[in-house]
């Protein structure tokens, strides 16, 4: 019933949290480069930069496998809510799991920059996705 | 004259045919796309149709096109609430004196809502599973709520 739905649904559910915590990586790495005049603390920026961009694709595709099997799981009928809730258990770990080690890299990123220049790469009022 | 006539409604569904099949065109290049909510309406409409041809018992019918239809409110709910958590966490983001504890917050919070509605989806889709056999089961597949799919895969991508 409405399986495509239900994957979207929990697909959803399992990386949301983490997902706000991803910063717009290019749009991210283009302001830190116009507003970062010194080389060394731009260049340690966008090094941090690329770690969550990497972090960000192994995730996708850890998930991407972990969905198949939930997707599974799903299409049967006869499948008890505690045996998806178990399956989606790891899922739920890992986006937490993400969710940490983003906020890692969020925080190795501010020792990096200075108040004014996170203003600038970060402004007030925009969206992490 | 009985021939005449006869040949005349003989014609007419043709006529009608083509008259209909130029509305159409028409209708279709000057037609506007739908908004999201009127996609979302037409697509609840679309599935609800389709519980019914393929679930025969008509009460069993009216549960199932119901819980669909709880179900697409919860969906758009989920997405409302992940779309606030993101302004959330993208305003805590931005603010350089944030602390850990700050982000730490809010996500114990989301954790909180995203256990409380992944319940409830779970809870409607184990009632679906009740009211269908295997095979309307399987038929049902292909029952789609494409406006709130495609909401679900953005904010999970």
């Amino acid at each position: 019933m409405l399986i495509a739905l239900l994957t979207a649904y929990l697909i959803m559910h399992f990386s949301s949290d983490s997902s706000a915590l991803s910063a717009p990586f290019a749009q991210a790495a283009e302001r830190i480069k116009k507003n970062v005049s010194d080389d060394d603390r731009q260049k340690q920026a966008l090094t941090v930069i690329d770690q969550m961009k990497s972090e960000a694709q192994a995730y996708t595709q850890k998930r991407d496998s972990s969905m198949d099997v939930l997707a599974r799981l799903l299409a049967k009928r006869t499948t008890a809510a505690s045996d998806i809730e178990h399956a989606s258990q790891p899922l739920i770990d890992e986006d937490r799991a993400r969710g940490e080690r983003l906020l890692d890299l969020r925080f190795k990123l501010k020792s990096v920059l200075t108040s004014s220049e996170w203003a600038k790469v970060f402004p007030v009022g925009e969206t992490a996705t | 004259m009985t021939t005449v006539l006869n040949c005349r409604s003989r014609r007419t569904p043709q006529v009608v045919w083509w008259l209909l099949l130029a509305l159409v065109a028409a209708t279709g290049c000057s037609s506007k796309p739908l908004t999201p909510e009127q996609q979302a309406q037409a697509d609840l409409s679309a599935c609800d149709a389709q519980i019914r041809k393929i679930v025969a018992d008509p009460a069993r019918a009216d549960r199932l096109v119901a819980l669909t239809g709880e179900f697409n409110k919860l969906g758009w709910e989920s997405i409302g609430r992940v779309n606030e958590y993101r302004a959330k966490v993208a305003a805590l983001n931005s603010n350089y004196d944030a602390t850990r504890e700050d982000f730490e917050a809010l996500i114990s919070k989301q954790d909180a809502v995203r256990e409380t509605l992944l319940k409830k989806a779970l809870a409607l889709r184990e009632q679906m599973a009740a009211l269908t056999t295997d095979a309307e089961w399987e038929q049902l597949r292909s029952a789609r709520l494409r406006a709130l799919e495609n909401g679900l895969k953005q904010l999970g991508s």
